[in-house]
């Protein structure tokens, strides 16, 4: 086999976002290992792919506000309230 | 707190279930576990600034639809589709707003703003998502940060597995440009 495949090296290309993300079942997953091996062109993207994936984890998670809980089960309590009332004036 | 002093901790599906019999510490429970994950759902997926309030909605959109669950699914997949509605909601008010680019880009321009120096990651990549379009954005967020795989995605964006993975294609293509471009190196095809 050659080094370069153009056909073989897009269809490799379009299956790197679901290998990065691990989606792939292990004989795709194989596949495209096997060609990484041996083609540069794709172990490029396929870098590129994992630099990607692995700057999405510095977007980190926060705590949500504290004022959060308390807005949440104000507008609950409010949401029963009007419904009580309606309800109210339709009996 | 429910759950606690016992031998396992009751399923989401278990405190959903009890929450329609009327066990607010059920609700509570719920609340406490899907808080964070909810908020940053909207930080990512939807506006930084919105998040609190799309937060909100969602967990009254729980409560309000909460006679309407049905444990037969994942609970997580079931609070995502509601947040993924207000989601899709607060677009749709959004763009009946006379400019809605125009505040879109002013609120870019406060997220810049707020960096001094040299751009952290965390910075770029928060814009970076910002530029996708929502289809692309959900999925990559939901994928990468709420660990939800391709099946998962699909049961709760209502669409097929390979649509899916063909907008997480596109949405890398996009981040990949982003960054790449960011760095100052050479852009990717």
């Amino acid at each position: 086999m050659t080094e370069e495949d153009p056909k073989l090296c897009h269809e490799i290309y379009v299956q790197l976002p679901a290998l990065v993300a691990g989606e792939l079942d292990p004989d795709a997953r194989a596949e495209i290992e096997h060609h990484l091996a041996y083609c540069p062109a794709c172990q490029f993207e396929w870098r590129d792919h994992e630099l990607v994936w692995r700057c999405l984890t510095q977007c980190e998670d926060v705590e949500p506000p504290e004022t959060l809980r308390r807005h949440v089960f104000e507008a609950i309590d409010e949401y029963e309230r009007t419904l009580a009332r309606v309800r109210r004036e339709n009996s | 707190m429910p759950g606690q002093g016992n031998a396992r901790p009751r399923a989401d599906e278990e405190l959903m279930v009890a929450y329609q019999r009327g066990d607010r510490d059920a609700f509570e429970e719920l609340y406490h576990r899907y808080a964070k994950p909810i908020y940053n759902f909207f930080r990512r997926a939807g506006k930084p600034e919105a998040a609190e309030d799309l937060a909100q909605k969602t967990f009254l959109k729980l409560h309000v639809g909460r006679a309407r669950y049905v444990p037969t699914g994942s609970f997580r997949g079931w609070i995502f589709v509601l947040a993924r509605n207000v989601l899709r909601d607060e677009g749709r008010r959004q763009a009946r707003r006379p400019d809605p680019l125009e505040e879109f880009n002013d609120e870019r321009t406060r997220w810049r703003a707020r960096e001094e120096g040299g751009k952290e990651v965390g910075i770029l990549v928060a814009e970076a998502l910002a530029i996708l379009p929502l289809t692309q954005r959900e999925v990559i967020v939901l994928n990468r940060y709420h660990g939800m795989n391709y099946a998962e995605i699909g049961q709760v964006l209502r669409i097929s597995e390979n649509a899916v993975k063909q907008r997480a294609f596109q949405a890398m293509r996009k981040l990949r440009r982003y960054l790449s471009a960011a760095e100052g190196k050479k852009s990717a095809p």
